[in-house]
């Protein structure tokens, strides 16, 4: 009995085993005839379809340059078909970092010029855009540049604005107006609190979110009072801890905390639960870039949200975020040419005006005219932008990795680091990766 | 049966069985694990075009960095805290499973279900239960437990024991059906003569059941020994190595590497952990294996 | 009889502790399970109350728009072809390792077991993937997945086959049978339960993994199932009761594999194992 029914046992582990050698051999050769085909394509042979891959993160995949009927168009246009490779959010920068190191790169990426910098060694991996058809009509070039040349692609000139994002409904209900200085900030919150409303919300959970402060606050002051401040950083001339007023600025974010204006539990509560809580009317306001109002106003267009400087010092500037979520296209694309094409696509003057109405951007293209804008986005231009009432976040000039700062930033809160422990652990891990990234003086 | 016999016996046991085993792995693991070594003796960087030999550079800097000996610290802890969290309920609940109780299959089914899931799922899951209002305190508030009650992953000198927490109730019922699958092999007829022989139910436990068990021992210490040491995911979605620096383990430090563009150092650092748990595993391994064969 | 009596209270009264304690695993459980059928307002005290109104529609909405039945066919696939290699060629190996006790037998176990504790090295591999010609398919990933579990089969195999008597390969030897053969006829059913405990450990330390595709599949529409995940994490806000679905959906196949298998791994190995 044993004997026989072992034997059909085991015949039929063999069958299966050869059938699924048979076919992993199978799909091993279409896989690599398939990648072979892909590279035959490159070179633009013409009549023939070619596909192009854009690497994107999850998290961005409402951005403008991806929408279907935009891509549909494309294809029927140019007879190019665009793949995208939808990374997950905590993994973009990595498998980004990988696909280039291996040269298995996408034709093109979205990514954040700030961070392209630090990540993604922009100089080495990207190509320059300079002499695109379209870069002449580009308005402002600075939101796309870095050392001097264009290496990404925006329609939009307006790469975020960070500042303190607040329940406009609620501070006119409650007849405040927006505080210019710290102690009228403080006074503001304190009213807040009174009406049994959470001040300020901070998810430092998510620890980047503890640096909206602190970058534009330092970006302001350096801007106002030592315009030479981040070039001497940035050769070793001078360290962070040498201005005093940087520790200022880090006790006021956690004097906000210290004195409960904020929810009980910053280092619980994340980044992703901000709409929530503004939707729901718990708090009024947060320190965060003027993306999370068009979050809210997803979800509820009745929302009336807006957004203010960072009150650390006096009559404080808006700070501009260096992020964004530019195009850019890596040297090594197998299709170089038809990356390129997408580009001139994107920025030929209907498709960008398209894109430009629809989003409500500020228009980057001489030739393409900047709708009506929300009212939030309208009363940043006339109060901050026209009378240049802005400066660039300090993440615009810095050339390493900022995580470490994060999460000192974090620790802050857990009772870890005084903030002249903060700025002095931050000096030493700066030049550390500053040296390793060989920058001179370091 | 004789020596000689015994020996031609062994020949008939052909080593080509093995091939395919050593040939996958060996070409889709060891290969690029070796060559990757290399790397933890170069400056190799996210921005540099040429990698350069540079000795011992890489480790002589992980030896200065503060946070490495934090990381060391909550390594052992976590490791320690688990192998023995794991196999306690692990074997406890194989031992009570494989009486004869009514519920006996559901219960190994729920037992076992958290280990099914990703560590993706525990994350989602305990994050929102573990926050300082969270369900957990909650619970403790209800039943009177104030005391109990705890900022469970943000306070520094606790997060990394919730981890672990997190961690035994993720992975007990995967260690459970390892000792099940071994206590089954036990025959009956070994606790039958112990009975005869008029022996306590604590005195065949380790008399009987203990020893035959101890190739599931085995491998159960070993899994969760270098599971333990080698802990990553669990911390990296959990706390991301936070808040600040408190709960970073040498897995998240490598992670923390090679977002910085230092891949050489990251890799520096895997290899001075594949070193180190390699000394504390294969000893260990080498006298399990020599037990077992005594037994 | 009174020892029977005393064996019967005993009995109840573990049984009473388990099931005492099986909430602890069970409550979390059913917060996911009943946050997946909330509203996403709803879903937001991650609590133990019941739904106000059952939301099947959650499940239809993350089929739909995670691209669950795709993935799904991507995740069995990769999953289950992996597994049977791993299987086939760790038990193979597994077994003339067990039975030889020769230096080199002990030597090609570490070979093996380093791999349990050696890192992964992930841009390497996609040099030899790379090298071999076939990066972004499908098989390399089944492949990689093979390899990247073979220390751990290996590992729990030879600690099985172990206990297992020689004297029936013995007998087949004497007969004339190949070591394949014997492989194949006598081994192999005798370690049936080993290799359903081996199947669904290997099954599901691959069905769960979230790496390997992004980094070795260009293409996201080959992805696997726990990856549709990402869907639902929104660039401002997360909407839980549609990724607790999502979780739901993506753990379901491993624990019906498990019930399936839990059969086999209870009831085989006594029988084969020892008596024989």
């Amino acid at each position: 009995m044993i004997s026989k029914n072992t034997k059909k046992i085991s015949a039929l582990v063999m069958a299966s085993l050869l059938s699924v050698s048979l076919a992993a051999c199978g799909s091993g050769n279409s896989g690599s005839n398939k990648a072979a085909d892909g590279e035959g394509g490159g070179s633009g042979a013409s009549g023939k379809k070619v596909t192009i891959e854009l690497a994107i993160s999850k998290s961005s995949q409402d951005s403008a340059f991806i929408q279907q009927d935009l891509l549909d168009e494309f294809e029927a246009k140019t007879n190019i078909h665009v793949n995208l490779q939808l990374i997950p959010a905590e993994q973009t920068t990595t498998v980004l970092q990988t696909k280039l190191a291996v040269e298995e790169t996408p034709d093109i990426i979205q990514y954040n010029l700030a961070s392209a910098t630090t990540d993604l060694n922009l100089e080495r991996n990207f190509e320059i855009l300079d002499n695109e058809p379209w870069a002449s009509r580009i308005v402002n070039k600075d939101v796309l540049s870095a050392s001097g040349h264009i290496y990404s692609f925006h329609v939009s000139q307006d790469t975020g604005m960070q500042g303190v994002v607040y329940n406009k409904q609620m501070f006119e209900d409650l007849g405040l107006s927006i505080p210019t200085n710290f102690e009228e900030f403080l006074a503001v919150c304190e009213k807040i609190k009174a009406a049994g409303i959470t001040p300020v919300f901070m998810p430092y959970k998510d620890n980047w979110a503890a640096n909206i402060w602190p970058a534009a606050a330092f970006a302001d002051f350096v801007a106002k009072n030592d315009p030479t401040f981040f070039d001497d950083l940035n050769s070793n001339k001078r360290k962070w801890s040498d201005i005093p007023e940087f520790k200022t600025f880090l006790e006021q974010q956690y004097e906000v905390y210290k004195k409960g204006y904020t929810n009980v539990d910053v280092l619980s509560d994340s980044y992703d639960m901000a709409v929530g809580k503004f939707l729901n009317k718990e708090v009024a306001m947060m320190f965060m870039g003027d993306w999370l109002i068009e979050g809210v106003a997803q979800q509820d267009p009745s929302m009336r949200l807006g957004v203010f400087p960072i009150p650390a010092l006096d009559n404080p500037s808006l700070g501009a975020s260096p992020l964004g979520g530019q195009l850019f296209i890596p040297k090594k694309a197998p299709h170089l040419a038809e990356a390129k094409e997408f580009l001139n696509f994107m920025a030929s003057k209907e498709v960008a005006q398209k894109i430009v109405d629809s989003k409500g951007y500020v228009s980057n293209l001489s030739d393409v005219t900047t709708p009506e804008l929300p009212e939030y986005k309208q009363d940043i231009v006339d109060n901050y932008i026209t009378p240049k009432k802005t400066v660039f976040t300090t993440d615009a000039y810095m050339l390493v990795d900022r995580t470490e700062l994060y999460r000192l930033l974090q620790d802050q809160f857990a009772g870890g680091v005084t903030p002249e422990e903060l700025l002095k652990a931050w000096d030493e891990k700066f030049a550390q990766l500053m040296k390793d990234k060989g920058v001179e003086g370091f | 049966m004789g020596c000689e016999n015994m020996k031609t016996m062994k020949n008939l046991y052909s080593y080509y069985l093995t091939l395919p085993a050593i040939l996958i792995y060996s070409i889709f693991f060891v290969v690029p694990a070796v060559i990757g070594f290399y790397y933890s003796f170069t400056d190799w960087r996210l921005d540099r075009l040429e990698i350069h030999f540079v000795g011992w550079e890489n480790f002589t800097r992980i030896f200065s960095d503060k946070t490495l000996s934090l990381a060391l610290k909550n390594t052992l802890i976590f490791a320690v805290a688990t192998v023995v969290g794991k196999n306690l309920v692990g074997i406890l609940l194989a031992v009570a499973l494989n009486m004869r109780l009514k519920t006996k299959n559901l219960l190994r089914a729920i037992f076992y279900s958290p280990s099914i899931l990703s560590i993706l799922v525990i994350s989602i899951l305990f994050t929102p239960m573990l926050r300082t209002e969270g369900t957990i305190n909650q619970m403790f508030e209800a039943i009177g437990l104030h005391s109990l009650s705890q900022a469970w992953l943000t306070n520094p000198s606790l997060v990394i024991w919730t981890i672990a927490g997190v961690s035994i109730w993720q992975s007990a019922g995967f260690q459970m059906a390892i000792y099940l699958a071994g206590l089954q092999s036990i025959s009956p007829e070994y606790y039958e003569a112990a009975k005869i022989d008029g022996a306590s139910s604590w005195k065949s436990f380790f008399k009987i059941t203990l020893p035959l068990l101890l190739p599931s021992i085995n491998i159960n210490l070993m899994l969760t020994l270098i599971g333990g040491l080698k802990v990553f995911s669990e911390v990296y979605v959990m706390t991301g190595g936070g808040p600040g620096n408190a709960s970073q383990v040498v897995g998240t430090i490598v992670m923390r590497a090679f977002g910085e563009g230092s891949w050489g150092l990251g890799t520096a650092v895997n290899t001075l952990l594949f070193v180190v748990v390699t000394i504390i595993a294969i000893p260990l391994l080498i006298f399990m294996r020599r037990k077992e064969v005594a037994e | 009889m009174g020892y029977t009596r005393k064996l019967a209270i005993r009995n109840y009264i573990v049984e009473g502790i388990l099931i005492l304690a099986s909430l602890i695993v069970i409550l979390p459980l059913l917060i996911l399970i009943f946050g997946s059928f909330k509203t996403s307002a709803e879903v937001l005290s991650f609590s133990l109350a019941l739904p106000e109104k059952w939301q099947f529609a959650n499940y239809a909405r993350v089929f739909e728009e995670g691209g669950l039945s795709r993935a799904f066919i991507n995740s069995v696939m990769i999953t289950v072809i992996s597994c049977v290699i791993n299987i086939i060629a760790s038990s193979a190996a597994s077994f003339v390792l067990a039975r030889r006790e020769t230096k080199f037998a002990n030597f090609l176990y570490m070979f093996f077991f380093m791999g349990l504790i050696a890192p992964m090295s992930t841009i390497t591999t996609i040099r030899v993937v790379q090298w071999m010609g076939f990066y972004g398919s499908i098989s390399s990933v089944i492949l990689i997945y093979a390899a990247l579990n073979t220390a751990f089969s290996v590992f729990l195999y030879s600690g099985f086959i172990k206990t297992i008597p020689k004297a029936l390969d013995e007998v087949a030897f004497l007969e004339g049978a190949s070591a394949l053969g014997v492989f194949f006829r006598i081994v192999t059913p005798l370690i049936l339960p080993v290799n359903a405990t081996v199947a669904i450990m290997v099954f599901m330390s691959v069905w769960n993994d979230i790496t390997i595709p992004v980094y070795f599949l260009t293409d996201s529409s080959t992805w696997t199932m726990p990856l549709s995940i990402y869907n639902f994490y929104g660039k401002y806000s997360r909407d839980w009761n549609l990724i607790f679905a999502n979780l739901v959906l993506t753990s379901l196949p491993v624990f019906i594999l498990y019930l399936f298998g839990q059969k086999y791994i209870v009831s085989g190995l006594t029988a084969g194992a020892v008596k024989g």
